[in-house]
């Protein structure tokens, strides 16, 4: 018997349909590791307030954050792989109209309330974004 | 492994093995923090992390002064000199103003004064020096009177830290350029502490040198009506990407919106451009560029280019057309398959 990827000269089994399952896994999950999904698709974000780390969300988790920042709080929505904020203790809302952020590297902010929120994970082949 | 398979130890080094090809690289730090009237984000390549962490704190406390010297409403050093500029006659001027008007000075002559920071009163009348911009827009004799001024950089001397002026409508406002000095200053203070490879973004405008190990930084233009990334670009030994975006401060009254960037020809925000995005090794270049270049007409935008000094730029217009230089269009390499190109030469 020739010594193949799956069997040794010491007697080890042949390849069980659930080995190709777990090969076919750890590769799939390599792969997405290593393109990071179509334009960087970030996989958290890590809010902060000031320079304080005070939530980091699973961006496949949807869920409703309300963070306290310095004028009030900002409610943060996670849906779709995006976050957002959905509203803020802020007069010009502009964080709001910035809209759903899911590419790594994107950082949204509300300035006034300094509350940030940064898109991670995903590698999508770029070091920043420049927008 | 007498009984047990050698294929979970294969697979778990072969994870292992291109987890490890994914990390690809140097000891990166990357931090940020709000400055500038922005978040600021740096990242550096290949530097111990002590030095690299003593840099960005370097950085972090010399953009906090900056930030405090150039602000253009809050109290501060600028406000006290647009209260003496207010007054004419000769007056002693902060470091920080001084520098500004320096790096401003040439780039308004360049421009053709469609990069102006001498026309705070107009971006103050049109309520945009407050963090919330807000309406109503000015009146429109309003409007006129501050361009009959005709306030410029040029009604200003400076002797030493003296500075002279002759026209009481000049006040001003570096908001189109600060942030290119600010990534100009993180820059050099990065360099004088030996960080050989690094990128500053702020707030989306970035300069970046060297590289992250062995190959180029790589930056992605995200899509400025759209989802995602517009296109790619690989940065060249030091360059600065700055765009100027009708999306980046505004407000709406009576159902119409209203940008800042405004034409100092018209008193009021340009039309027909959505975006502006230039390539250039100075950051503040840079910024007035892209702001000149989003102000200017579409006839008239490849000379105030060329007088500049930019080679790469890319203007979108107000139908979602991208018009390239060359030199942009070699550099970018686009992600969409869906956008008109033009290629623009310079003259």
């Amino acid at each position: 018997m020739s010594e193949g990827l799956f069997e040794g000269r010491n007697g080890s089994r042949a390849p069980r349909p659930g080995d190709w399952t777990i090969l076919l896994v750890a590769g799939a999950l390599v792969t997405a590791l290593w393109l990071g999904g179509p334009a960087g698709q970030g996989s958290r974000a890590e809010v902060r307030v000031e320079d304080t780390v005070v939530a980091r969300l699973d961006l496949r988790q949807p869920g409703t954050y309300t963070i306290d920042g310095r004028l009030g709080p900002s409610v943060l929505e996670v849906a779709d792989g995006a976050v957002r904020f959905v509203d803020s203790a802020c007069s010009s809302h502009r964080c709001v109209a910035s809209g759903a952020h899911r590419h790594a590297g994107e950082v949204a902010a509300c300035l006034p309330n300094r509350v940030t929120v940064a898109v991670r994970g995903g590698r999508g082949g770029y070091d920043t974004l420049h927008y | 492994m007498n009984r047990v398979s050698r294929l979970p130890a294969l697979l778990l080094a072969l994870t292992t093995l291109a987890l490890t090809a994914c990390s690809d690289g140097p000891a990166v730090e990357r931090q940020r923090f709000l400055s500038l009237g922005t978040h600021i984000e740096v990242q550096t390549a290949g530097a111990e992390t002590e030095r690299a962490r003593e840099a960005i704190r370097v950085v972090r406390e010399d953009l906090a002064y900056l930030h405090s010297g150039l602000h253009p409403w809050e109290p501060g050093a600028l406000a006290r000199v647009n209260q003496m500029l207010a007054a004419t006659g000769e007056f002693t001027a902060d470091p920080g103003t001084l520098e500004a008007l320096a790096v401003s000075r040439p780039l308004y002559r360049d421009s053709d004064g469609l990069f102006n920071p001498a026309l705070g009163k107009l971006a103050d009348a049109w309520g945009f020096h407050q963090d919330a911009p807000a309406g109503p827009p000015p009146e429109a004799a309003t409007i006129e009177a501050i361009l009959e001024a005709d306030p410029s950089p040029e009604n200003l001397t400076v002797d030493g830290v003296r500075m002279t002026n002759t026209n009481p409508a000049v006040q001003l406002d570096f908001g189109g350029v600060a942030k290119g000095m600010g990534v100009d200053h993180a820059v050099g203070l990065l360099r004088e502490h030996g960080i050989d490879n690094a990128i500053v973004n702020a707030g989306g405008d970035l300069r970046a040198y060297g590289q992250r190990g062995d190959r180029p930084w790589r930056v992605g233009i995200r899509d400025p009506r759209g989802d995602g990334v517009l296109a790619g670009l690989t940065i060249e030994g030091d360059e600065a990407v700055f765009t100027s975006g009708d999306y980046e401060r505004y407000y709406e009254h009576d159902g119409k919106r209203y940008h800042h960037i405004l034409d100092p020809r018209t008193g009021r925000p340009a039309r027909g451009v959505t975006s502006v995005t230039v390539i250039h090794d100075e950051g503040a270049t840079a910024d007035a560029a892209a702001t000149a270049l989003f102000v200017a007409d579409a006839d008239q935008w490849p000379r105030i280019a060329k007088q500049m000094g930019i080679e790469a730029v890319l203007r979108v217009d107000d139908e979602g057309v991208l018009h390239l230089t060359p030199a942009m269009a070699e550099r970018l390499e686009l992600k969409k398959d869906d956008v008109t190109t033009r290629i623009v030469e310079l003259p």
